[in-house]
């Protein structure tokens, strides 16, 4: 693949996708993901060896995407630890950002699985983000269509609980 | 036609640009046509499409057109499910509950409503619920039900709305509220570290310390929405069955969770006429400025500090002669504080001689006024020059019976103007006065600059603007302006007995006289006062 070809003076490390394709990656973009960082250090996995490390949980498609976010995002600060008492915001997403979310359903959702299998802290937001902005502004019956969910509710729960959550809309 | 133009496409250079111009024209075409439209032309092109090409549109459309819905809480982990949820707002949150049983059940988590709650400082109460009791028994309060925090939050938001106000509004108030508290915390922490690293390596009088802004400072308005924004947290109206219990966290600034004069008779005159509310804030400003201070210091001081906070207060709800006095107390402290015992002493003598020299002047001015008042007492004298010069001026103060001490006040100052300013009106207009005012207002600044030298730009500015409100209200709103503790009120005494001065001093100069010399007289004097000004300050702080 494009990556893999790509030499540079950064010490190199490859990573092995579940279906078995190897992407060589540098090692600081790799170190975004705090999986593989420990790995590493856990290992003591010595720069030079050429034994790529396995990644059974990811497929060849999403590390690309998830190795692309990195080599963008390689040189951000390291996140910060999110204050509980902060309100989380969702429309402070950047364009490059913005632009690489727009994907199907299917591979955003693998993403986060990725990003949360691989501890991307910047990338699993961002795609968590991107999905609540999928959800905000919507009533019921426009998210169960976004997102093809079947209601299973009975005509009278959902009588129910539209008065539940009544207190919320404006009047 | 078209097969013409892909076929010279990469063979010709200007076929490649003609191409990409045409391509262009199609997309602005296709941009600003309405989305029927565009359909059209979509479906054109689908049924003109190859299989090849309408392959490629398959998979290419798979890339850029999120065509796969999937419930991603069946294939999210809760936990990553619920990391999502957590970006929702309450609104959303109701909404997706609605959706179906397994988002009903996400919606409900605690993990999402606790920090909304936090964020607004609504606790659970430790014994509050029947249902949170129950369930802490079996789990050893180790875990609560779903949907508790999303019903405090509930219980919460409608006590507030329960007050007339529009959900979403009075949550913006909040959350504004929420950032104001941050603001002013950070503020304080600033001021603070300022205030320590001045203090450190002098110990002196503030009027010598050469800080960029002075120890404590705070904005009416904000002060007020937080004290109103206070109240609201600590006391809503408790509706619910699930009352909100309002932590005074450890964290918060200690100035704000004091809040002495936003006890609930005060609160009460906040509402009142704009006089008492000037005079309850004003007070409350005293108060806070001075424990903000004290917090820093020996417990002397904090002695001191509390017995200034009192006088303030006694003074807000005092009818008679209350600025004096706050501008005595704020003096007496600052100099108690911050200046050492040993220069009091040494004060006092020159504070006798500047009464010599006023009453001097005051001789000279004309009013004949035999000051013969030798007691040490600065406010009396004070007063009574006040009124002297009332009766020396046009006298009308009888005229205006209005009850209100304060204005009255206001308005012996404005008399004591005009008398001071009477020959000024028989030689020249009232534009021309103004102009002096300002002038004389320059110079006292730069006379009194030594005092000054603590204060920033903002506070210059700030003090601009009083003298211009003062100018132009001619003392109708003087107290409006006039918020920001010791400092000012000492600079508008200043700036009174200034005008006045000045005003006898063209008595000296005779009314005849023109301008030039006038104006010239009036630096004199006032670099003079200006010094003078300086050790009576420091007399009186005796």
């Amino acid at each position: 693949s494009q990556l893999s070809n790509q030499r540079a003076a950064m010490p190199n490390i490859k990573l092995q996708s579940s279906d078995n394709e190897i992407f060589e990656v540098e090692l600081e973009i790799a170190k975004q993901s705090n999986t593989i960082k420990t790995m590493l250090e856990d290992l003591s996995v010595s720069d030079d060896s050429d034994d790529p490390v396995p990644l059974p949980n990811v497929n060849a498609a999403i590390l690309k995407k998830v190795i692309a976010w990195c080599t963008h995002h390689k040189d951000d600060p390291p996140p910060v630890e999110e204050d509980e008492y902060k309100e989380r915001r969702t429309d402070d997403i950047p364009t490059w950002d913005l632009e690489f979310m727009k994907v199907d359903q299917g591979t955003l959702f693998e993403i986060i699985l990725a990003s949360n299998y691989l501890d991307i802290k910047g990338l699993l937001d961002v795609a968590c983000k991107t999905v609540a902005n999928m959800i905000k502004g919507k009533s019921p019956e426009e998210i169960r269509k976004t997102f093809n969910i079947k209601c299973d509710f009975t005509a009278e729960e959902l009588e129910q609980v539209r008065k539940e959550n009544e207190w919320c809309e404006e009047k | 036609m078209q097969k013409h133009s892909s076929v010279s496409l990469g063979r010709n250079e200007a076929d490649v640009v003609m191409f990409q111009e045409r391509c262009g024209l199609v997309m602005k075409w296709f941009s600003k046509w309405n989305p029927e439209q565009r359909r059209v032309l979509l479906h054109e092109l689908l049924v003109d499409c190859t299989t090849k090409e309408s392959d490629f549109l398959h998979q290419h459309t798979q890339r850029y057109v999120p065509q796969v819905r999937v419930d991603m809480t069946v294939e999210l982990p809760r936990r990553l499910s619920l990391k999502i949820f957590s970006y929702l707002d309450p609104r959303s949150l109701c909404r997706c509950a609605q959706v179906n049983s397994r988002w009903h059940w996400l919606s409900e988590a605690n993990e999402v409503w606790l920090p909304k709650c936090n964020r607004l400082r609504w606790l659970l109460p430790p014994e509050g619920h029947e249902d949170i009791q129950r369930t802490m028994r079996w789990t050893g309060g180790a875990l609560l039900p779903d949907g508790v925090y999303k019903r405090l939050y509930r219980d919460n938001l409608l006590s507030l709305q329960h007050d007339g106000v529009a959900l979403m509004e009075r949550h913006r108030l909040l959350e504004t509220s929420r950032r104001q508290d941050a603001q002013v915390e950070a503020e304080r922490q600033t001021r603070l570290e300022t205030s320590r690293r001045r203090q450190l390596p002098l110990m002196q009088a503030p009027w010598h310390s050469s800080g960029a802004a002075p120890a404590h400072r705070f904005n009416v308005l904000d002060s007020q929405d937080i004290q109103r924004m206070d109240s609201r947290r600590r006391d809503p109206p408790p509706r619910n069955t699930m009352r909100s219990v309002v932590q005074v966290p450890s964290g918060r600034p200690f100035c704000s969770s004091i809040n002495i004069s936003g006890s609930s008779p005060e609160r009460a005159e906040l509402r009142g006429t704009t006089a008492t509310m000037l005079n309850t804030s004003r007070s409350f400003h005293a108060t806070r400025a001075l424990f903000s201070e004290s917090t820093t210091q020996t417990p002397a001081a904090l002695w001191r500090a509390a017995s200034a906070a009192a006088a303030a207060a006694a003074a807000a709800s005092d009818e008679d002669g209350n600025d004096e006095k706050k501008k005595k107390d704020k003096k007496k402290k600052k100099k108690n504080d911050k200046a050492g015992s040993g220069e009091d002493e040494s004060d006092s003598e020159g504070g006798d001689k500047k009464k010599d020299k006023k009453k001097k002047k005051k001789d000279k001015a004309g009013s004949g006024k035999d000051e013969s008042d030798s007691d040490g007492d600065e406010k009396k004298k004070d007063k009574k020059k006040k009124k002297k010069k009332d009766k020396a001026g046009s006298g009308k103060d009888e005229s205006d019976s209005d009850g209100d001490e304060k204005k009255k006040d206001k308005k012996k100052k404005k008399k004591k103007d005009k008398a001071g300013s009477s020959e000024d009106e028989s030689d020249s207009d009232g534009g021309d006065k103004k102009k002096k005012d300002k002038k004389k207002k320059k110079k006292e600044k730069a006379g009194s600059s030594e005092d000054e030298s603590d204060s920033d730009g903002s506070d210059k500015k700030k003090k601009d603007k009083n003298k211009k409100k003062k100018k132009e209200k001619a003392g109708s709103s003087e107290d409006e302006s006039d918020s920001d503790g010791g400092d000012k009120k000492k600079k508008d005494k200043k700036k009174k007995k200034k005008k006045d001065k000045a005003g006898s001093g063209e008595d000296e100069s005779d009314s005849g006289a023109e301008e030039d010399k006038k104006k010239k007289d009036k630096k004199k004097k006032k670099k003079k006062d200006g010094s003078e000004e300086e050790e009576d300050s420091k007399g009186e702080g005796k």
